[in-house]
């Protein structure tokens, strides 16, 4: 299992993680940033949510197209 | 061992690519030279430097130049290698099976080009180098493969400007340099190339990424010492993303390291005011963002844009109310649109108080999504062999009427002139477009953007020869890229 954080609060809403990895990453509506389909909000503000080895290849492509990287994977 | 690369022109920005496969090759041990094809006489330059390679960097348009020269040299000197890297290439490695053409290479040489350079030198074969793809490898029925991203972008060395600048007086002389601070765009524009080399490049790497400060002043720091530089433009597609590390420490250490003013090109809804503050104050002279096309529908679905008018208009405003020129792009005669969308698309441009607005006719570029969208729809019979390599010249398309194209190229040229006099505005869109005057109308859209781009873009200072020397040669550019 690996781990994905998301810091949404310096997404800059150009969209690329929910084109390439759109089963789990979503864009929204009201705040106009992205943010992941089953993620949870940490103590820190951040979404983060674990994937098994099939769903860390998608969200590895998500991380890299990610302009700002503030996806990371652990 | 010897390098020759082939450009056909020269304009007024560096070719960054080519110096910097200079750069690399030098560092190889290999001498290089150049060669543009609009100067001179190609034959003579081979004879004279009996190069063991020959490079091209091309853009489709441009490649069939390039394809015609290597013809010609392969014809008396079979000998010598050639190579073909650029978006051409890339997009269709299969025209390594052009005549002559020896080898082509995919996406990015700053890795493959060096073992290129070092199996050539060596006697060594081309097989299994990551992103060369042979002749031989094609005969075979072998697929290019393409390696992962240049991770540490830092380890390049700086730019080899003295390849092109003793070629080229013009460049030489004029004193705005060209520079990337780093690669990459993640959107999904369809007009644009990006959103099909990030499908090439998936899991290979990040999309986006750039120098170092340190390594970027360090590179623009050597390169003021050597050539007189009074501005320098960062062509990044997007030079900010946001209000990052990088960018505050890019505003602290730039003016103090380099201290010259600064042009750079971003996207309308990143741009934010306290970001806009922090690089005016470290020397931002202008900035260029792109409408490229006012009716929201268009631009979000048609082009995929993914931003609002809202949002734009923010962002030019905020250049208008912090006294920071804009340079902007619309994009005309987009397929499936009318006049009336074009001259929606230079109304927002009003509105949005731009300095200087440029409107460039679609162009479909291959393999695109809008490019392939106007095969589909049989506005473009696929031929990109034919097309012109500037896209200020008028449209390749079928859906549109002669008059149709006649206005959308006069409208180009007047729009501009429109911008800066807007009172003008009913004049053109009204009666002006419609005559078969594009010729003359040429002449009062040269003058504006001369006017603006020097005054308000690009401020520079010039001596009175080098003002009749650029207005010759600009003149001469610009007619090239508004031929039909």
């Amino acid at each position: 299992m690996a781990k994905i954080t998301q810091k949404q609060e310096d997404c800059i809403g150009c969209g690329a993680c929910a084109v390439i990895c759109p089963e789990f990453w979503e864009m929204d509506e009201e705040s106009n940033k992205a943010k992941p389909k089953l993620g949870q909000l940490n103590p820190d503000g951040d979404y983060e949510f674990e994937v098994d080895e099939k769903g860390e290849a998608c969200n590895k492509d998500a991380a890299e197209s990610c302009p700002v990287q503030i996806i990371k994977i652990t | 061992m010897k390098v020759l690369f082939v450009v056909q022109h020269i304009d007024y920005i560096d070719p960054m690519g080519i110096m910097l496969l200079s750069a690399l090759a030098k560092k190889e041990g290999y001498e290089t030279f150049l060669h543009i094809l609009s100067t001179g006489d190609i034959f003579e330059k081979v004879q004279k430097i009996q190069p063991d390679i020959v490079a091209y960097s091309a853009k489709t348009g441009e490649h069939k130049y390039y394809l015609e020269a290597n013809r010609q040299i392969k014809k008396s000197f079979p000998q010598i290698f050639s190579i073909m890297g650029g978006p051409h290439p890339t997009f269709f490695p299969e025209m390594v099976n052009e005549e002559g053409v020896d080898a082509v290479c995919i996406g990015e040489g700053d890795l493959a080009w060096p073992e290129f350079l070092n199996a050539r030198k060596n006697n060594k074969s081309l097989d299994g180098i990551e992103n060369i793809y042979t002749k031989n490898a094609y005969k075979r029925g072998e697929k290019p493969v393409v390696r992962h991203k240049n991770q540490n972008l830092d380890s390049l060395p700086f730019l080899d400007r003295d390849v092109v600048y003793k070629e080229t007086s013009v460049l030489n002389n004029f004193p705005l340099r060209s520079f990337m601070s780093g690669r990459g765009c993640p959107n999904f524009c369809t007009y644009c190339f990006n959103h099909i080399y990030n499908q090439v490049y998936r899991g290979k790497g990040k999309i986006c990424d750039r120098f170092s400060v340190d390594r970027l002043c360090a590179e623009l720091k050597e390169m003021k010492e050597k050539h007189p530089t009074q501005l320098i433009k960062f062509y990044d597609d997007v030079f900010v993303f946001s209000e990052d590390e990088w960018l505050d420490e890019f505003v602290e250490k730039y003016p103090r390291e380099v201290g010259l003013p600064f042009t750079f090109l971003t996207r309308a809804d990143y741009l934010t005011e306290s970001m806009l503050l922090k690089l005016k104050k470290a020397g931002m002279a202008s900035i260029s963002m792109s409408i490229e096309a006012g009716n929201e529908e268009i631009a979000n679905k048609i082009l995929k844009r993914s931003m609002t008018n809202e949002q734009l208009l923010k962002a030019f405003l905020l250049c208008h109310k912090h006294k920071v020129p804009t340079f902007c792009n619309t994009i005309f005669a987009i397929p499936g649109t009318k006049i009336e969308n074009d001259i929606e698309s230079l109304d927002i441009n009003l509105k949005a108080k731009v300095t200087f607005g440029e409107f460039p006719i679609f162009f479909p570029y291959p393999k695109t999504e809008l490019g392939e969208y106007a095969v589909k729809e049989g506005y473009f019979d696929g031929d990109f062999d034919k097309l012109h390599m500037s896209y200020q010249s008028g449209s390749p398309l079928n859906c549109f009427t002669k008059k149709e194209k006649l206005m959308q190229e006069n409208l180009s040229l007047l729009g501009t002139v429109v911008i800066m006099f807007p009172w003008a505005r009913n004049l053109v869109v009204n009666h002006l477009i419609k005559w078969p005057l594009t010729k003359i109308y040429f002449i009062p859209y040269y003058f504006t953007k001369a006017y603006l781009n020097k005054y308000k873009i690009y401020p520079m200072k010039f001596s009175f020869k080098d003002v009749v020397g650029n207005f010759i040669y600009s003149f001469k550019l610009e007619r090239f890229k508004h031929k039909t």
